[in-house]
């Protein structure tokens, strides 16, 4: 037994210490070294979850209905579990959008709808409001139980005593000015409260500990170890049935488990602390497995705590209380007190936080519209509009918590923790369908949601508030037992007839259902208004698209306007911050009378959204944009017109390129072109001028024998032979310039056979013996035995080695001349190699001597000889390249030129080498380096 | 960057399974007589599940982080 005086004076030291841990935690982010801002206090403030009802009512449940309290922390569990999918997307498009409440967030998610934030503050308000009375309830009743224990008293007689000694009520003013405090100290544009997210998590770490301690305390104090106390209760038949599942418990536990999902995304403070709070995304990850885990050690020793109560406390004890009264019964008071103190910091965290949550809903989605559209008040035109904010917010808090205290004086409050607390659950679950939906589904519309929420909220109000109400006699019971009008199928318990489940089952069965076809259903039937596609579009596509949305503003609004405006709302210092970071950062003027583009319009727009919601945010930046907003549809048209005009120039832009490639070409063309035309004229100059030579000679002569009647015999015979010679020269040059031209034209006929190049090589040297021993010039051959069948046109190949021997021998030392022939098969094909022992070629001209006319062998001293057409090489490498092989020279100074030829050979024809020797290899000598290998 | 799907898959797998693993039938199946380490069943049940659950969450966190992080902001 504990003196009232202790415990008061607990009491107030540990809201006191709130109160530091609040002021301590606004001053360092106001210093800018957070301290809120890591995952662990995020973590922490999420177990905001974690109320009076999971202190003491999860023991009291466990009591009554065995491991069913579990549904309640699975539910979350899962969620987070699966935070990649619906929390992270949540999260990130509240921070686009600077969503301020789940309020805010559904009503931009339909359009910026205010009918829609209204309705869902509304309901949120009177959804919330049990469940706050249910923390005043346990704060009340947990003294009450820790002060009088031993008199017997389980609850406080509300009836006898006045308000003021009602230890609820002296909770409530508490509770209200802290959130008035912390809440409100001022009206930030991105609502982040770290003071209060703080003292939250604090309050998550003590109630934790204190659960924690009584556990163990009554696992292994109480009894020894915790299978002692399962043993224990297993014997006994009237706990054994809690170790196991209910009877016909399933579509109970299949709602409760889908009620605690909705809850932990719908619930106003859990939204507030998830979303809201949220300083960094990447927090989300941490607190996607330590939240699950904060509730696992919640969890742990609930169910111990409500054997050993069951087992040991007297059956009038109540088994909410269990908490404190198994530590009281066994003596351990200030054991008592410390779950005392943990069941109070879990109310009063839910209470701080419900309470700034719903304040900020109330204030921005139902008073600040409300009052812009009393014209008389001009709103708008008011100067400095944060005091007003402020005291609306206060204003807010209060009458929140007030009516929670009212619900619990006076109604409700008699029903154990968990139904009060469940009945706000399933409130708050009528958001599911238009929150996941509009997540997801792109053809959702406004009327659609509100007349789905709606349609949820009356069903909800008449098949489970009513009851609940008639329960606590503020209602003739009559209704629900007769049904309205006294038709049975409009009972709120079984409507339409449907009777075989319990109550909350039954209610959500009916509301959830008739929500969401509604809600469907509607939304395929109507249309969405330009501003709902677009809000549509930015939350579905959250992920793919990148940057956020600026809706477009006729601007007409100067930057001063713009900035006065945001200082009215957020107050001097934070205008002026946010608007010098907006116009560093887009370097743009941010004062001045300058027309302010649409960007910051926007931005402002934002701003402003994130104090007073969007609806109204959209409302106050209208007022002073003076021009009117261009009306979306204006907006889609505009993008559409744009698009085709973009499109159009795209179409263009490929049409310029296509001419560019096609000019560039043209270009290419005339440049070949051009040079086909000098090569022409030089080519023509040249043939004429070999012509002209023999022609030159031939008229000369004969000019002489026209022109001398008187020449004897003998020299005219001369002239004569001359003519003919040069005539022959003359046939032979247009012979073989023919055969080039068919050559270059690819006309001639190529007969190609397989033919072994070592007979090719014999009959050319057959055929220019005749000339070679006219010149006295010593031949020597030497063909190896190996060889390769070459596929190649035969009369050509003889062709150019005739032409390669006779250049030997023309070329070949005068007075010595000889000529040397090798023949031998390498890297699969056939090298000829010809060599003289004359001058040979200078280096510079190697590669030019097999072009048209140009004749080699022109150093100094062996100038006149012409006698060949100047076209046989020209000729020869046309054959050999034909034939995929490759001719070249080689002079080393002094020692004469060497003609080389390779021609591949045939796959097939290798295989036919007569392998008489034994094979060295081919015997590649200083040939190697210039071995064919291109 | 689009996430690497198979990160993804599995933490869908990992829902999936959660969320079956704690409603009726298979919390039915586990609603058992009898005893493991001197705990009941179903007890064990219930907190050895969720605490292989939340470990696996951990691990397979880390992996989606990364993904989140080099998404940009």
């Amino acid at each position: 037994m504990l003196s009232s005086e202790l415990v008061i004076l607990v009491s107030l030291g540990y809201v006191g210490l709130l109160y530091a841990i609040a002021w301590w935690g606004d001053k360092r982010a106001r210093d800018g070294r957070s301290w809120v801002r890591n995952p662990t206090v995020y973590t922490l403030s999420i177990a905001v979850y974690c109320t009076s009802w999971t202190f003491y009512g999860a023991v009291g449940t466990a009591a009554r209905n065995g491991l069913e309290y579990l549904t309640i922390y699975l539910g979350p569990t899962v969620i987070f579990l699966g935070w990649w999918f619906l929390l992270r997307k949540m999260l990130r498009i509240s921070k686009a959008h600077r969503i301020t409440s789940i309020a805010d967030f559904i009503s931009s998610r339909y359009g910026k709808s205010t009918q829609l934030s209204v309705l869902v503050t509304l309901i949120a308000v009177i959804g919330t409001t049990p469940y706050i009375a249910l923390q005043l309830k346990a704060i009340a009743t947990s003294y009450t139980v820790l002060t009088g224990w031993e008199n017997g008293m389980v609850a406080p007689v509300r009836e006898t005593i006045s308000i003021f000694a009602d230890s609820g009520f002296w909770a409530a003013v508490g509770l209200a000015l802290f959130g008035i405090l912390f809440g409100t100290r001022f009206i930030d544009a991105d609502e982040h409260h770290e003071g209060m997210v703080a003292a939250i998590a604090f309050e998550s770490l003590v109630k934790m500990f204190a659960l924690l301690a009584v556990g163990i305390f009554v696992c292994f104090v109480m009894y020894d170890g915790i299978d002692h106390l399962f043993a224990q209760a297993t014997n006994n038949p009237d706990t054994a049935k809690l170790l196991q599942l209910p009877e016909n418990g399933s579509a109970r536990w299949m709602t409760l488990m889908m009620l605690s999902m909705a809850a932990i995304l719908c619930l106003p403070r859990q939204f507030q602390v998830i979303i809201v709070e949220n300083v960094d995304e990447r927090h989300l990850p941490t607190a996607s497995w330590a939240f699950p885990l904060y509730l696992l050690g919640m969890n742990l020793f609930v169910l111990p705590i409500a054997l050993a109560g069951l087992g040991a406390l007297p059956a009038w004890s109540d088994p909410d209380f269990f908490v404190i009264s198994v530590p009281l019964f066994e003596g351990q008071s200030m054991l008592a007190l410390l779950a005392y103190v943990g069941g109070l910091s879990a109310s009063t965290s839910m209470v701080i936080v419900a309470t700034i949550a719903l304040s900020t809903m109330v204030c921005n989605d139902l008073i600040v519209p409300a009052l812009l559209r009393i014209r008389p008040l001009r709103l708008t035109e008011r100067d400095d509009l944060t005091g007003l904010l402020i005291f609306i917010r206060r204003a807010s808090i209060l009458a929140v918590v007030f009516m929670g205290f009212a619900y619990y004086r006076s109604a409700g409050a008699s029903d154990a923790l968990a139904e009060i607390g469940l009945i706000s659950f399933a409130a708050t679950a009528q958001f599911i369908p238009i929150m996941i939906g509009g997540l997801y589904w792109k053809g959702a519309t406004k009327t659609g949601a509100q007349v789905g929420l709606l349609v949820g909220f009356v069903l909800w109000g008449y098949t489970l508030l009513l009851p609940s109400l008639a329960d606590s006699g503020w209602m003739d019971p009559d209704l629900i037992l007769n049904g309205a009008f006294g038709h049975p199928w409009l009972r709120p318990e079984s409507l339409f007839g449907l009777s075989d489940f319990e109550p909350l089952t039954h209610a959500l069965i009916w509301s959830m259902s008739l929500n969401t076809a509604a809600y469907v259903l509607i939304s395929l039937f109507t249309s969405p208004s330009a501003l709902e596609r677009i809000q549509a579009t930015l939350f579905v596509d959250a992920f793919s698209r990148k940057g956020q949305d600026t809706v477009i503003w006729r601007s007409s609004a100067s930057v001063d306007d713009l900035y006065e405006l945001v200082e009215r709302f957020l107050g001097r210092e934070r205008a002026f911050h946010s608007f010098r970071e907006f116009g560093w950062e887009k370097d743009t003027p941010w004062r001045g009378k300058g027309e302010a583009n649409a960007d910051m319009i926007a931005f402002t727009e934002r701003l402003l959204a994130g104090s007073i919601g969007a609806a109204s945010a959209r409302v106050m930046v209208s007022s002073v944009a003076k021009g009117e907003m261009v009306s979306l549809e204006e907006v889609l048209e505009i993008l559409e017109e744009t698009s085709h005009v973009i499109e159009y120039s795209q179409r263009l832009e490929q049409k310029s390129n296509e001419l560019e490639k096609a000019a560039a070409e043209l270009r290419a063309a005339n440049e070949r072109l051009q040079e086909l035309d000098r090569l022409k004229d030089e080519f023509l100059t040249m043939v004429s001028h070999e012509f002209r030579t023999p022609l030159t000679s031939i008229r000369s002569f004969s000019e002489i024998l026209v022109d001398t009647p008187t020449l004897d015999h003998e020299r005219a015979e001369h002239f004569l032979s001359i003519i003919v010679r040069e005539s022959e020269r003359l046939t032979r040059l247009i012979d073989d310039h023919l055969d080039l031209a068919r050559l270059e034209a690819g006309h001639s006929d190529w007969r190609a056979i397989d033919v072994d190049p070592r007979t090719v090589l014999d009959e050319s040297v057959e055929a220019v013996k005749g000339l070679l021993d006219r010149k006295g010039v010593t031949l020597s051959t030497d063909l190896a035995k190996q060889t390769v069948m070459l596929h190649v046109d035969r009369d050509r190949l003889t062709q150019v080695f005739i032409n390669l021997l006779s250049n030997a021998a023309k070329f070949s030392d005068p007075e010595y001349p000889s000529v040397s022939v090798r023949g031998e098969a390498i890297d699969g094909g056939y090298l000829v190699s010809i060599t003289d022992n004359g001058n040979g070629i200078a280096p510079n001209e190697l590669e030019i001597i097999f072009d048209k006319f140009s004749r080699g062998g022109k150093y100094a001293d062996d100038k006149p000889k012409p006698s060949g057409s100047g076209l046989g090489l020209a000729i020869a490498k046309h054959v050999v390249e034909h034939c995929q092989g490759k001719i070249w020279a080689e002079s080393p100074p002094g020692q004469g030129a060497t003609f080389r030829v390779f021609i591949p050979g045939q796959v097939l024809g290798a295989a036919t080498v007569p392998e008489k020797d034994t094979v060295q290899g081919p015997q590649l000598g200083p040939a190697t380096g210039t071995a064919p290998s291109s | 960057m689009a996430p690497p799907r198979r990160l993804t898959e599995r933490a869908f797998v990992l829902v999936l399974a959660a969320f079956f693993m704690w409603i009726p039938p298979l919390v039915g199946v586990f609603s058992l007589d009898g005893q493991i380490f001197g705990l009941p069943i179903l007890f064990v049940y219930f907190f050895a599940g969720w605490a292989v659950l939340i470990a696996l969450c951990a691990i397979l966190t880390r992996s989606l982080r990364k993904v989140a992080q080099s998404e940009g902001p």
